[in-house]
């Protein structure tokens, strides 16, 4: 059952090709050996030669439609006047169009490949940055974990945390400790990670916005100009 | 109008000879006005392409370098009427299935009679309804090769088309319509029913 259903497939896609070329075939368009295996076929096959005959018939109809008068004569009075704003709105638009694409194509590539990110850093900025970053680990790494209260700790801890011993000189008591020291170098320390990282997005962001506007205005310009033609055309 | 007349005309017209140019015109304007008129199937519509396209000719006549001028004066009747359609579809004014053919054939000649010009009329109407029904690519391809008589190799100038895609949109242009007078038979001059 299978085969004859395959074997049914593959006969109705060859018949399917000759009726394809059956109008090439009465034009006497195909060649020799394409000839050949059509009127082979036909031996084969009535519908295709019932096609035959009713394409025929149907070009021989076409052939007797006749040809109508025409209603005036359209002989050019006076010399035609060239109409060359049509090119140029039809220019100006595709130029247009083609700019706003590359740009949002930029755009999205950029995104995708993340060069707006650290990539757009430039390079003496990336250097201070991983310059700072080590001075940080450093100093992280010379202080004790114990010493370094959070910043919010460290006003409470100043009196009632760790209160003074008795006979001390006050003055000397309130002198910072090296870990206070550091702690308030840290504190005024910007934080060179999130400043900088938000300082460069921030000129990036700024880019990516001019940058999608200008696409935005063109793309606008186009939409605008093209209302305008049809409304000119209607 | 011999050939070599034909060259001495377009060679006057890219000088700007407008009596030339119209020389030209009266020559081919009743293929040209024949090909708009099958194309949108609409009198008046016809007249515009026709005219346009002889205005659009007549400005780019200087950048014909030889050939058919029959196919290049075509060529630009039929890209009128694509700009036309294309504009009747995206504006939705114009209902191009609606559209009946009005104009009438030629007069009948003094070998045919009174009703072979009526029957040569109905089927012409009935031809053009048919036409309607089809892509504009085929129903051009017809109109060239078929009502205009011109060769394939003309036809594919006419259209912008190779040669292999005018033979494609012949065979698939003609067998539409033979499906479409198949089914539409009845509606034939009484002669040709049973032919298709």
């Amino acid at each position: 059952m299978r085969v004859v259903e395959v074997f049914w497939r593959l006969w109705k896609r060859g018949h399917q090709r000759y009726q394809e070329s059956l109008s090439d075939y009465m034009d006497g368009r195909l060649d020799a050996r394409d000839q050949g295996r059509l009127e082979e076929h036909f031996s084969r096959c009535e519908e295709c030669v019932r096609d035959l005959e009713s394409l025929r018939a149907t070009v021989q109809l076409l052939q007797r439609v006749p040809l109508v008068d025409t209603p005036r004569s359209f002989q050019l009075q006076e010399m035609p006047v060239l109409r060359p704003a049509r090119p140029l709105f039809l220019r100006a638009m595709q130029v247009s169009t083609a700019v706003a694409g590359v740009l949002l194509a930029v755009l999205l590539v950029g995104d995708l490949l993340g060069s707006f990110g650290d990539g757009a850093m430039p390079p003496e900025d990336r250097a201070q940055v991983a310059q700072e970053e080590g001075q940080l680990e450093a100093l992280a790494a010379t202080t004790p974990p114990t010493m370094v209260p959070a910043p919010s700790m460290a006003a409470e801890a100043g009196e009632a945390a760790t209160p003074s011993p008795e006979g001390a000189d006050p003055e000397a008591a309130r002198e910072p400790t090296t870990a206070e020291t550091d702690l308030s170098a840290e504190e005024e320390m910007p934080q060179p990670f999130q400043i900088e990282e938000g300082d460069g997005w921030g000129l990036i962001n700024t880019f990516q916005v001019v940058v999608g506007a200008l696409a935005g205005v063109l793309l606008a310009a186009t939409a605008y100009l093209t209302y305008r033609r049809l409304r000119s055309a209607t | 109008m011999s050939e070599l007349d034909e060259e001495v005309l377009v060679a006057q017209s890219q000088e700007g000879d407008l009596q030339a140019f119209n020389t030209i015109v009266q020559r081919y304007e009743r293929q040209v006005y024949n090909l708009a008129l099958r194309m949108l199937g609409d009198q008046a519509l016809a007249e515009d392409a026709t005219q346009d396209a002889f205005i659009s000719a007549f400005n780019h006549i200087k950048g014909f370098r030889g050939g058919s001028l029959k196919a290049w004066l075509l060529k630009t009747v039929a890209n009128r009427c694509r700009d036309l359609l294309r504009s009747a579809y995206r504006r939705h004014n114009i209902s191009l299935e609606g559209l009946t053919l009005n104009a009438e054939p030629s007069f009948p000649s003094r070998e045919e009679s009174p009703e072979e010009y009526t029957m040569r009329r109905e089927l012409g109407q009935e031809i053009q309804r048919g036409l309607d029904t089809l892509p504009a690519d085929q129903r051009l391809a017809l109109v060239l090769v078929d009502i205009q008589g011109l060769s394939y190799e003309e036809a594919a100038e006419s259209a912008g088309a190779s040669l292999g895609t005018i033979k494609s949109r012949l065979s698939r242009g003609r067998a539409h319509l033979r499906d479409y007078l198949r089914t539409h038979g009845e509606l034939l001059p009484e002669q040709f029913r049973r032919r298709v």
